[in-house]
C-alpha cells in the first residue's frame, strides 16, 4: 500500500473526518436497501472493479447473491454482456456501467428509453448511484495500492442481509429481470 | 488547468496532476507523482484529496448520465456551502428542465 495501513478500513481511518469511512459504510447501505436483484448487484460492483482494475475488490464475493442465484459462469460474461447469456435486462445493466464509466455523454436517449422498459425510474437511479460510487471505492484502492486480502484467494463475505431465492433457480429469465 | 499553461503552484499542479490520473488511469499512477505528493500533503490530506476528487467525479457521471441541466443556463451559478440560495436562479429550475431525464 501507498500509504502504510494494516486493512482498508484502517487506510480509510487515516483520512479526515471518517469520509473514507462513512463512502464505504454507504456501500453496505446500498446493498441492505437494495430493490435490485442482488446477482446484478454483484454483477455491476464487478465489472466496476474490473474497469477500473481494482484487484482487491475484485478478490471479493459476497455470500447473498451467490445464494441468490450468481453463478461463476455468469460472472465470466460480465466483461462482454452484449455476447452474454444473460437476461436482457442485465446485459443492458452492464453496458449502461460501462458507458456511466467511461463515456456517460454517449447514453443516448434511445438506450435510456431502453433501460426503463425494464428499470423503473427509481431503480435506474439506485443502480446509476450504486455503479459511480463503487467505482468511487475502485479507484481508491487501485491509487493506494491496496492489495488483495488474501493474496490470489478469493475472500468470501457476508453482508447480512435475508436472501429471496427463487423457487427452484434463482437465475431469472430474459427480460422478467425487473425487482 | 491547461497543460504547459498553468501559473498555479507546484502542490497545486501536483493535486491535479494526481487527480486527473485518479480519474483516467489509477493503475498508471507514477511512484514519482505519490512521491512528490507526498512533499506537498500529509497522509490525511492525500487520502482527502482522493475522496474529494473521487466523489465530484461520480456526482459529474451522475449527473451528465441523467442529463441535469445548469441552474442558470449559460451562466453561473454562485451558491455557498450551507445551503445558500443561488444567485440569479430558481434552484429548483433544474429539475423542471424538459431537457432532465428524470423530471420532479
Amino acid at each position: 500500500m501507498r500509504i502504510q495501513a494494516n486493512s482498508l478500513i484502517e487506510l480509510l481511518a487515516k483520512g479526515p473526518a471518517e469520509s473514507g469511512l462513512a463512502t464505504l459504510e454507504m456501500c453496505r447501505e446500498m446493498w441492505l436497501k437494495t430493490t435490485l436483484p442482488l446477482p446484478l448487484l454483484e454483477m455491476l460492483r464487478l465489472r466496476t472493479a474490473q474497469l477500473a482494475k481494482c484487484q482487491y475488490a475484485l478478490h471479493i464475493r459476497f455470500e447473498e447473491p451467490v445464494e441468490a442465484g450468481l453463478t461463476e459462469a455468469m460472472l465470466a460474461q460480465i466483461h462482454e454482456p452484449e455476447r452474454s447469456d444473460l437476461p436482457e435486462s442485465w446485459k443492458l445493466a452492464l453496458q449502461f456501467a460501462e458507458l456511466l464509466l467511461t463515456n456517460p455523454e454517449a447514453i443516448s436517449d434511445a438506450y435510456y428509453e431502453e433501460m426503463l422498459l425494464h428499470f423503473p425510474e427509481a431503480q435506474l437511479i439506485e443502480m446509476t448511484y450504486f455503479i459511480t460510487h463503487n467505482n468511487v471505492m475502485h479507484r481508491f484502492c487501485v491509487a493506494m495500492q491496496v492489495p488483495p486480502t488474501l493474496g490470489d484467494k478469493i475472500e468470501w463475505r457476508r453482508l447480512g442481509m435475508p436472501v429471496k431465492k427463487a423457487a427452484g433457480q434463482a437465475v431469472p429469465q430474459a427480460r422478467s429481470a425487473q425487482a | 488547468m491547461q497543460d504547459g499553461e498553468s501559473h498555479l503552484p507546484l502542490h497545486e499542479k501536483v493535486a491535479l496532476d494526481f487527480a486527473e490520473l485518479l480519474i483516467k488511469t489509477p493503475d498508471e499512477i507514477p511512484d514519482a507523482l505519490f512521491a512528490e505528493l507526498r512533499q506537498h500533503y500529509t497522509e490525511s490530506e492525500i487520502i482527502e484529496i482522493c475522496w474529494f476528487t473521487l466523489n465530484y467525479y461520480k456526482n459529474h457521471c451522475f449527473n451528465t448520465s441523467v442529463r441535469l441541466v445548469p441552474k442558470d443556463g449559460e451562466n453561473v451559478v454562485v451558491e455557498d456551502l450551507h445551503g445558500g440560495t443561488p444567485k440569479g436562479g430558481d434552484p429548483r429550475a433544474v429539475l423542471r428542465s424538459p431537457d432532465a431525464r428524470f423530471l420532479a
